[in-house]
């Protein structure tokens, strides 16, 4: 990693500086908001598998990811959080039939205009995760983590997320 | 040489004078329609075919302002020029205007009519609980096809007078920049989707070649470059130049909530953000609030707005906003393969879905 | 009285910008707005009036917002207490071109926020701000501050008035002391006798521009018209935005509202289908006759009732920038032959779930 990138990244917080202990290393703030039947389930069987994922995501649990208003996902980043996750049923097996084709589209268009008013895009992630995919679940966890992690680096200093 | 040099002159000399004469046409044809405006308003109170007339009239400082008709008499102070900007079709929704015209079921219809009596008991001035005519550009129309798919309207009870329209400017007289690639089915509106068309046909310049036709279905979602331009200029930038792009007006805006008052499709009766408990976003004015009001206020529009442009017209700070909502109109667009304001019967994209919707930024 | 050169005031502007504040217009998009001039830019972007009246434009924004913010801090309540937001420390500050009528507005605002009750943070912008008022060649067809007791030429609020004159000079006058010691520092020529016939013609000619005048009807007639049909027809274009208030430089109502453990004092506008309601969802201004009804009383009677002057400096901005032109002046001057009461006014309080 560069010495400016590093500088940088310690700067903010998101790395320890060598010697540092790595408790002091900034605690992101990542909402995921998951559906009960799927996304759920998935992320306790990957509890129960004992894979290990960030421990930085919060978990909301709602019954579809067709009952998340856009709303709720910007009253996360108005909040403080660094990270939303939404995580539904593949399309075809919603409890519901169609919420989570409902939700494709509105967080199409709501993650489109998140990144015209340049609000970093790696900061909000949508997923599939059925309830067998414990382990889809741990890796979209870390690849949202990663993602914003990057997107903090890129922070100027005192500049907030929202 | 001196023969060419001549010609030219002469050339010259003839453009100027058709072009004043094209001019003078205008201004004729204007008038007539203005005059016959006036006449068919006049006759629908007559008749009593309406108990109101929305149209445009002018202030005693001079100003174009909106006019409610209610008296045969007064239709001649309806006006007809280039300074009427203002999309009428919100005042559809404004229960102190016209009464509630908004679609009850069947068995709940007596009740709104009795509720429409109890507002001339109790208050002095007399909304109209009957027959509305309103008059409408192409852009203004568009917003009111929206109305109606939503069941905001009871198109029965309302007589649609649209107007040809050459384009209409600001105060300096200049034309506003959503006049620009207007297409000819809306400033020559379609008969389907009015009750009176009033008006010659417009020619405006080089109208074939502004882009699609905003009629039917879109053959081809693909090619949107010239048509989306606006939105592309701020796209190709980079995420930070396009934060301090907005945060720059963000901190300009006063929340004072004129574009949503002025927008046709706004017309929630409890606007979220009028909501005390939950609050999403505070009132005070303040850049990220402002970021909040914006991106909300455009989320709840994507697919809805027309592109009628008195969001920015009205806005004081002169933000931008129809470049915003032209970006959901962009993405509604591209995504899912729907323009609002065409069909009546369409159903809002977002209370919709289609198997091939795109989902590449879904893990 | 003294006149200027343009450099002698961009010298001293330049001096002041170093250590302190200037407000000053500055054009953004092809409008002018009262700005805080940004010291590494310098008065590079301030508009500078000129002596050609057709030039110059109003500004959007008056200068309200500088000693009553949009959005001010209060304080943070957190389960250990209440922990107060100081007020930054407030550098000397200039407001600077600001034409009679937005000077004036302050007036009406020190009887709000410095009465019986003191508004410390505005008091203390009021105490550090010189306010070097502009002279009003040309108003424009909205303007009707003589009809108030305001004009073109006045000085009330100001501390230095400045009149463009032709050469890019200007003619400055120190109003209070503050004004008369920034005039020292100005230096400057003594004005004679030619330069003061010449304010004189600026000032007849200024006044004759004003093309509008409102006609306040007295207390009673204004009674008798509370419950006239009138203010449901002349509302009814009415879009109930706070473009009027906001840009109003008397306009003063504001919210108090709690972002997480801060507490906030915002703008708020009696325009609104909000402003009047209470906890459990009364709201006794529902309709938007009743709320454009309320502003003009407050203005044009309550305020005079409480305070001896309308708050109103007749400037102009509620119908400049209205989306729909509405016009206070044409309202106003039709309150005395409006028909008196119709049908008896019926209480409008409904109840939770209140509508617009």
């Amino acid at each position: 990693m560069s010495g400016k990138a590093e500088s940088v990244r310690q700067a903010a917080g998101a790395v320890a500086k060598p010697g540092e202990d790595n408790t002091k290393v900034k605690k992101l703030k990542i909402v995921g908001f998951l559906c009960n039947w799927c996304s759920y389930a998935g992320a306790d069987l990957a509890g129960v598998s004992r894979m290990q994922y960030p421990e930085e995501i919060r978990i909301i649990r709602v019954p579809c990811s067709g009952r998340i208003n856009p709303l709720l996902v910007l009253k996360c980043f108005q909040e403080g959080a660094d990270g939303v996750l939404v995580s539904g049923c593949h399309p075809g097996d919603c409890h519901y039939q169609e919420g989570n084709l409902y939700a494709r589209r509105r967080m199409l268009i709501l993650r489109s205009l998140l990144a015209y008013f340049g609000i970093d895009e790696r900061r909000f992630h949508m997923s599939w995760v059925s309830a067998s995919e414990g382990k889809k679940w741990a890796d979209t966890v870390r690849s949202l983590v990663e993602d914003v992690r990057a997107a903090e680096a890129e922070v100027k200093a005192g500049v907030p997320v929202w | 040489m001196k023969d060419s040099a001549l010609r030219k002159a002469e050339a010259i000399a003839q453009k100027a004078a058709s072009e004043r004469q094209k001019v003078a046409d205008r201004q004729k044809a204007s008038e007539r329609q203005k005059a016959a405006l006036r006449k068919t308003a006049a006759d629908l109170l007559a008749q009593k075919a309406v108990d109101l007339v929305i149209g445009y009239g002018r202030s005693s400082g001079g100003d174009v302002v909106p006019l409610f008709v209610s008296r045969v008499e007064e239709a001649q102070a309806l006006e007809w020029n280039q300074h009427c900007t203002y999309n009428l079709v919100c005042y559809l929704t404004d229960p102190e205007v016209v009464g509630s015209l908004e679609r009850k079921e069947k068995s709940k219809a007596g009740k709104a009519e009795t509720r429409a009596k109890d507002a001339d008991k109790a208050g002095n001035a007399r909304p109209a609980a009957g027959k509305v005519a309103i008059v409408v550009k192409g852009c203004d129309l568009k917003s009111l096809v929206v109305l109606q798919s939503e069941n905001q309207v009871q198109r029965e009870r309302l007589t649609v007078i649209a107007l040809t329209c050459p384009g209409v400017a600001d105060e300096t007289g200049r034309l506003l920049a959503k006049c620009e690639g207007c297409p000819p089915d809306v400033y020559n509106p379609r008969g389907e989707l009015c009750d009176l068309v009033v008006g010659e046909p417009v020619q405006r310049p080089g109208g074939e070649s502004t882009g699609k036709q905003s009629g039917g279905p879109l053959s081809d979602p693909e090619n949107q470059d010239s048509t989306y331009c606006d939105v592309e200029e701020i796209d190709v930038l980079n995420p930070a130049e396009r934060r301090e792009l907005w945060d720059g007006y963000f901190a300009r805006c006063l929340r004072c909530y004129a574009c949503r008052n002025v927008c046709p499709l706004c017309y929630c009766k409890e606007c979220v953000f009028d909501q005390h408990d939950p609050r999403w976003v505070s009132p005070a004015a303040a850049v990220a609030s402002n970021r909040s009001f914006h991106l909300i206020r455009a989320y709840h529009l994507a697919g809805r707005c027309v592109d009628c442009g008195e969001c920015e017209r009205a806005c004081p700070v002169g933000i931008p906003l129809r470049r915003i909502n032209r970006k959901a109109a962009r993405v509604v667009e591209e995504s899912f393969h729907f323009r609002a304001g065409l069909d009546p019967e369409a159903k809002s994209p977002l209370v919709a879905f289609a198997n091939e919707d795109p989902q590449e930024f879904i893990e | 009285m003294r006149i200027l050169e343009r450099k002698t005031l961009t010298d001293f502007l330049e001096n002041r910008l170093a250590d302190g504040e200037i407000i000053a217009p500055v054009e953004v998009e092809g409008r002018l707005y009262f700005r805080q001039l940004d010291p590494e830019k310098g008065l590079a972007e301030l508009v500078w009036p000129a002596a050609d009246p057709l030039s110059v434009d109003f500004t959007v924004n008056s200068i309200k917002e500088f000693f009553f913010p949009r959005r001010q801090e209060l304080y943070e309540q957190r389960p250990d207490g209440i922990i107060p937001r100081a007020a930054p420390d407030q550098k000397p500050r200039l407001v600077l071109f600001v034409r009679p009528c937005d000077a004036r507005g302050l007036t009406i605002l020190d009887r709000v926020f410095l009465g019986e009750m003191e508004d410390e943070s505005y008091r203390y912008a009021r105490q550090s701000t010189t306010v070097v008022g502009l002279h009003c060649l040309q108003p424009d067809r909205h303007c009707f501050c003589t009809s108030l007791g305001g004009g073109p030429f006045e000085t009330e609020a100001l501390d230095l008035a400045l009149t463009p004159l032709e050469g890019e000079r200007f003619l400055a006058q120190g109003i209070t002391e503050k004004g008369e010691a920034v005039l020292a520092l100005l230096g400057g020529k003594e004005a004679g006798e030619a330069e003061r016939k010449a304010l004189e013609q600026l000032r007849k000619s200024a006044e004759a521009a004003i093309r509008r005048t409102i006609e306040v009807p007295d207390p009673q007639t204004m009674a008798e018209r509370f419950d006239s049909p009138y203010w449901g027809e002349v509302s009814r274009a009415c879009l109930t935005c706070g473009i009027c208030s906001y840009l109003c430089p008397t306009c003063h109502c504001f919210d108090i509202v709690d972002e997480g453990y801060l507490r906030v004092r915002c703008w708020d506008t009696c325009s609104s289908d909000t402003f009047t309601r209470m906890a459990a969802g009364e709201d006794h201004r529902r309709r938007k006759r009743s709320r454009y009804r309320q502003r003009v009383y407050h203005k044009f009677s309550y305020f005079k009732e409480s305070f001896d002057t309308h708050a109103c400096v007749g400037c102009g901005r509620c119908t400049r920038h209205c989306p729909v032109k509405i016009d206070i002046v044409e309202i106003v001057n039709g309150i005395a032959t409006a028909a008196t009461a119709g049908s008896p006014a019926t209480p409008e309080s409904t109840s939770a779930g209140a509508k617009r």
